[in-house]
């Protein structure tokens, strides 16, 4: 088969270089990596649970993500003693919906604080829609609506000024539905329907990935890799060759995300484990609370 | 990825001074400037070329009820998401993005001219109006197509193609404009329709646009091309309809009116879109507004028949027969014919235009049309004698955009609502000390 590429840049993103990999700001900052890691991972899922309470569509919601995402990496990105993730987690969304699916500030608002209380920072996101009422009928104070507008306001030109103004994503979705299609798994329609579903399951938990596979990774090989582990785990089968050549992914980029993706599990359930009943760090002064309390337990050495 | 600090602060006013103000529209102003004197002051497009003039696209910052501030600017968002992903000789370069004081100010390459203006110059020479001579209409085709396959290949449609956003340097470069409506195509199913209702100048809309499509495809700008090309040869619009407006207040949800106007203009030179001519999904009687279409076919026959597109450009080819550039031939008007097709999936892509037999079959112009040594012809292949400066060989100088003295204040006080001086997204005061690891 051919190879499968396009020049196109719409398609394709900036990645991260192994050097802004190596340390973020948040460290040099004090900051601790694994404290870090879970900040990024909470930001992630706040961005995602507060995007389907706000009925927008996976891709602006994993736009945000990725936004969230590019803004701490490097030392030129941004610290998080400085920015809060609410923040920017806030203001992410709001920007990547800006385009075409405008919310107001107070809905945004509304619902990422409603979605940052500790008695949800953790539920299941699947079923997020049962909570969708008690999300509605969420509503900040003026006060405090005013000061959290002011700060996603501000927290939204910093991203863009870090981000050197390049807010375009280019996400696998598309290219997910492209590929299974040239595979022809849609011959079955049952098994191509649970095969997508399952591939798109992956896309979107690599999202919040603490090894920030979509800013490692170009859009093409991370549809190839959940598309391979999908029919691996519900039993379809594809091309014997090395068909994923031909979705310009090589067999190391593909184990390399394999291994990625099905870790995650494992991630999440050590997160929730480390956090559970505790108040996830949202705003730099919270930070410097928690910063204190790992000296006071001498976890900070 | 983050690839520069933010403290490093840039202000509008410290690297460029403005020399006068272009236009404005619903986004903002747009003002020309050239960068400030200094060794270091040099302007370079992303292709690398130097440039000795800009324009600043201010965009005002959205407000909520025209009362609170609610952030960057939508159009600035949408316009700078594409245009740091673009570069190409004919699309606008954009220089760099400066945030200052709310406002975004994104920086572009000058061009010197556009096509409206060019056509209005032509235009108002008297009595009859002088041609646009066929090889620069050739070379400006040209370009805006190789323009236009860039965007395309890129997964862009721009959505509004006119003269006014075509550019023209003086080096007769040309050069597409104004990505503030584009936008992306990949997304399979994804209606086009969901962010802005009406898109395209109401002379430019594809009759598919008209009819109420949703998911509407790169044809739309061939369509665009099209009308650009016929007002090239008869300096003037070919399908100058009325716009109605929708009734009542003017909100996102108020849906737009049939364009009965508009449509009626089409169908008077092009006839009916006849059914069995529109054989693709979505077929002519699916199409939202068709009821209202066959309304307007019905309520006379000039709408069924039109007088024909031929006949339409036979009658501008007349004032073409004494030009000593010659005529833009009947591969000029297969080319416009293709384009001008009703059935989007029929009508040409810009790939295909550009391998059309009218640029191709292109004479080579003589020695006594090009009076420049370093004339160039376009080095795409199979362009034939197509000229690379649409301006090669002409007498003629046209005059520059006219940029107006009376208001060229671009600080950002000069937008209602917007407080100038140090606010928070322009410096960083008092900026925490590190936390060291213990």
């Amino acid at each position: 088969m051919a190879i499968i590429t396009s020049k196109a840049s719409q398609l394709w993103n900036p990645l991260a270089t192994a050097e802004q990999l190596a340390t973020s700001r948040s460290q040099q900052d004090g900051v601790p990596a694994d404290l870090e890691a879970s900040i990024r991972f909470a930001g992630a899922r706040l961005t995602q649970a507060a995007g389907i309470l706000l009925q927008l569509p996976q891709e602006t919601i994993a736009q945000a993500i990725v936004l969230f995402t590019r803004f701490w990496i490097g030392v030129d990105g941004g610290s998080l003693c400085e920015h809060g993730a609410w923040d920017v987690a806030s203001a992410s969304l709001y920007m990547a919906a800006k385009p075409s699916l405008a919310r107001s500030p107070r809905k945004i608002v509304n619902v990422c604080t409603y979605v940052a209380q500790p008695i949800s920072a953790f539920q299941d996101l699947s079923r997020l829609h049962d909570k969708k009422s008690a999300a509605e009928d969420y509503y900040v104070s003026e006060g405090t609506y005013e000061s959290a507008r002011k700060r996603m306001l501000d927290a939204e030109a910093r991203i863009l000024r870090v981000l050197g103004f390049q807010t375009h994503v280019a996400l696998p979705y598309a290219l997910c539905i492209n590929y299974l299609q040239a595979l022809n798994v849609f011959s079955n329609p049952s098994a191509g329907s649970q095969l997508t579903k399952r591939a798109f399951a992956h896309l979107n938990t690599a999202l919040l990935s603490p090894q920030l596979l979509y800013v490692t990774h170009q859009p093409c090989t991370l549809a190839t890799a959940a598309i391979y582990l999908a029919a691996r785990e519900v039993a379809v089968k594809l091309p014997n060759e090395e068909w994923w050549e031909v979705f310009d992914t090589n067999r190391e980029e593909l184990g390399f995300l394999v291994v990625g993706l099905m870790s995650m599990e494992g991630f999440a359930t050590e997160e929730k484990a480390k956090w559970d009943g505790r108040e996830i760090p949202w705003t730099v002064e919270a930070l410097e609370k928690e910063l204190d309390r790992r000296i006071l337990a001498g976890s900070g050495e | 990825m983050p690839s520069s600090n933010y403290s490093t602060k840039k202000r509008v006013a410290d690297r460029y001074k403005v020399v006068g103000f272009i236009s404005s529209g619903t986004y903002g102003r747009v003002y020309k400037a050239h960068a400030k004197q200094g060794p270091d002051r040099k302007i370079y497009a992303r292709d690398g070329r130097e440039i000795q003039a800009v324009a600043i696209k201010k965009f005002k910052p959205d407000k909520e009820g025209e009362v609170q501030y609610t952030g960057i600017s939508q159009s600035a968002i949408r316009e700078m998401a594409l245009c740091t992903e673009l570069a190409h000789i004919n699309v606008i370069s954009l220089v760099e993005i400066i945030l200052e004081a709310k406002c975004i100010f994104m920086v572009f390459e000058y061009a010197e001219h556009d096509l409206l203006q060019i056509i209005h110059h032509h235009a108002q020479i008297q009595p009859q109006g002088s041609r646009i001579p066929a090889p620069m209409v050739r070379s400006i085709m040209h370009q805006l197509l190789t323009g236009l396959v860039y965007l395309h290949e890129d997964w862009v449609i721009h959505r509004d193609l006119k003269p006014a956003n075509i550019m023209v340097t003086s080096q007769g470069s040309v050069k597409i404009g104004d990505l503030g409506l584009a936008r992306l195509f990949y997304k399979p199913l994804h209606s086009l329709f969901s962010g802005d209702k009406v898109v395209v100048t109401i002379w430019y809309r594809a009759p598919e646009l008209l009819l109420g499509s949703r998911h509407y495809t790169p044809a739309i700008d061939l369509w665009a091309v099209g009308c650009i090309f016929a007002e090239l040869l008869a300096l003037k619009p070919i399908f100058k309809g009325e716009e109605a407006k929708p009734e009542g207040k003017k909100t996102m949800s108020t849906l737009a009116p049939f364009q009965k106007n508009q449509m009626g203009q089409i169908m008077l030179v092009l006839g009916e879109a006849k059914r069995e001519n529109w054989q693709v999904s979505p077929l002519l009687p699916s199409m939202p507004e068709y009821s209202q279409y066959m309304a307007l076919r019905n309520s006379s026959t000039r709408f069924q028949t039109g007088m024909g597109l031929k006949a339409w450009y036979d009658d501008k080819m007349k004032l073409y027969q004494s030009d000593p550039h010659g005529t833009p031939s009947a591969e000029g008007f297969d080319l416009l014919a293709r384009l001008l097709e009703y059935d989007p999936n029929k009508r040409l892509n810009a790939k295909q235009a550009l391998k059309h037999p009218y640029f191709t079959k292109a004479a080579k112009p003589s020695a006594a049309e090009v009076t420049d040594v370093s004339a160039k012809l376009s080095t795409t292949a199979d362009s034939g004698g197509v000229l690379e400066n649409c301006f090669q060989g002409l007498k003629e100088k046209y005059p520059s955009r006219k940029v107006s003295q009376d208001d060229n204040d671009i600080r950002t006080g000069s937008l209602p609502g917007t407080k100038r001086g140090g606010l928070p997204d322009d410096s960083f005061i008092g900026r925490p000390a590190k936390r060291m690891k213990e």
